[in-house]
């Protein structure tokens, strides 16, 4: 047997039939997930753990292959670029810039990286969130707080619905931001909000995070 | 600069397209209408940053609501189409492209195959699980972290493991 085997359309059709029987949609929580998965934003075992879960659960497997589908569409997007390469997934900078600030000495990367600038952004990623994405945060103190940039830098916050609707915008020069909880009058508990936090260097530059999801309560 | 609409369309027909197969021309272009009509709005409905009228938007932002949305409205048409026609009708639409035998053949290898990755080794069926997805193996190697050759090796002997225990339920796909 060879791979590339003509059953092998067969299998792969009959295991992505069963996405048009899921008993019913993905959670929220997974979907980001499998967003943050598809993008190489997970770690490499938070991966794999849902790629396990896919196996058996049609309504994530189906969700994958529409992320997958959608970020080879971002991949090509000539505006940002050519798809990141491996070196540049945010955990695996963020343990580059800690080699970095520990040893400042030879670092092994797979593509050679500027030269170290204090007053531009590096090609290290963007600010992390340190609330786990899916959180229920209480709407009288909905805190949103994220790993800090370096000092002088300031952060824009924008927070939206699922439908981009605005829900708040602030700017901060700490690495947290408490939303007035006038701004989910009418939200259903457990709304889900994607945040996002764009950085912005002494130099001006402006790096913006991935996505992150919370709900509120 | 400018959020790009067009591309936006092709590339969630593209995703529309892996994930409707069995769906008709008409249809799958419905969806993608619908789809990107919702992302449109929420863009429209966004004040820009600088009033110039440029969305604040990342791309990645954009695609990311995107995939919500998709995933949303696919569920949305399905159930509207079960709810819309009579169980027998339906049966009859599903398989009037690909056969009701076919369809209902191909849902049974289905559970089967998912009730025989769970009997595999666990990291022969994550590289199987990816290869029956669709994925290539040096990109299922990548997004598993491991070396092409490992993944290829798993996904050959997972392949294998898959074969035998559907043969034992008396499938060959």
């Amino acid at each position: 047997m060879s791979l590339h085997d003509s059953r092998d359309a067969d299998l792969q059709r009959a295991f992505q039939s069963l996405g048009e029987t899921a008993p019913g949609p993905c959670s929220p929580e997974d979907l980001e997930l499998v967003w943050r998965a598809t993008s190489d934003e997970l770690p490499a075992e938070e991966r794999r753990a849902l790629i396990d879960r896919m196996a058996t659960d049609e309504a994530l497997a189906e969700a994958w292959r529409v992320a997958a589908a959608l970020q080879g569409g971002l991949a090509r997007d000539t505006t940002t670029g050519p798809a990141r390469a491996m070196w540049a997934r945010p955990w695996m900078l963020a343990v580059a810039a800690g080699l970095v600030a520990a040893t400042a000495t030879v670092i092994y990367q797979r593509e050679p990286s500027p030269p170290p600038d204090t007053y531009r952004a590096p090609a290290a990623a963007a600010v992390t969130s340190l609330i786990p994405d899916g959180s229920l945060l209480p709407r009288h103190d909905f805190r949103l707080q994220w790993s800090p940039g370096p000092e002088g830098a300031r952060y824009d916050v924008r927070v939206t619905t699922e439908e981009l609707d605005l829900v708040a915008a602030a700017t901060a020069d700490q690495p947290e931001v408490l939303i007035p909880a006038d701004r989910f009058d009418g939200m259903p508990r457990g709304t889900p909000l994607f945040w996002q936090v764009e950085t912005v260097w002494p130099s001006g530059e402006r790096r913006a995070s991935a996505t992150f999801t919370v709900r509120v309560e | 600069m400018p959020f790009d609409f067009t591309k936006l369309r092709q590339d969630l027909a593209r995703a529309v397209q892996r994930v409707c197969p069995t769906w008709d021309a008409v249809r799958r272009d419905d969806l993608v209408q619908a789809a990107a009509m919702r992302v449109m709005q929420a863009v429209e409905r966004a004040p820009a940053r600088d009033g110039e009228g440029q969305t604040r938007f990342a791309t990645s932002y954009l695609y990311k609501v995107a995939h919500s949305v998709l995933i949303d409205e696919v569920r949305t048409l399905r159930r509207r189409r079960e709810d819309e026609l009579p169980p027998d009708v339906a049966a009859t639409v599903a398989g009037a492209v690909h056969g009701p035998e076919r369809v209902a053949a191909s849902r049974e290898v289905g559970r089967a195959i998912q009730a025989c990755l769970t009997r595999l080794l666990r990291d022969r069926r994550l590289a199987v699980t990816l290869y029956l997805q669709g994925h290539t193996v040096p990109d299922a190697a990548r997004r598993l972290d491991w070396s092409a050759k490992r993944t290829e090796n798993l996904v050959y002997r997972g392949l294998a493991d898959l074969r035998d225990c559907l043969s034992s339920k008396g499938i060959r796909p």
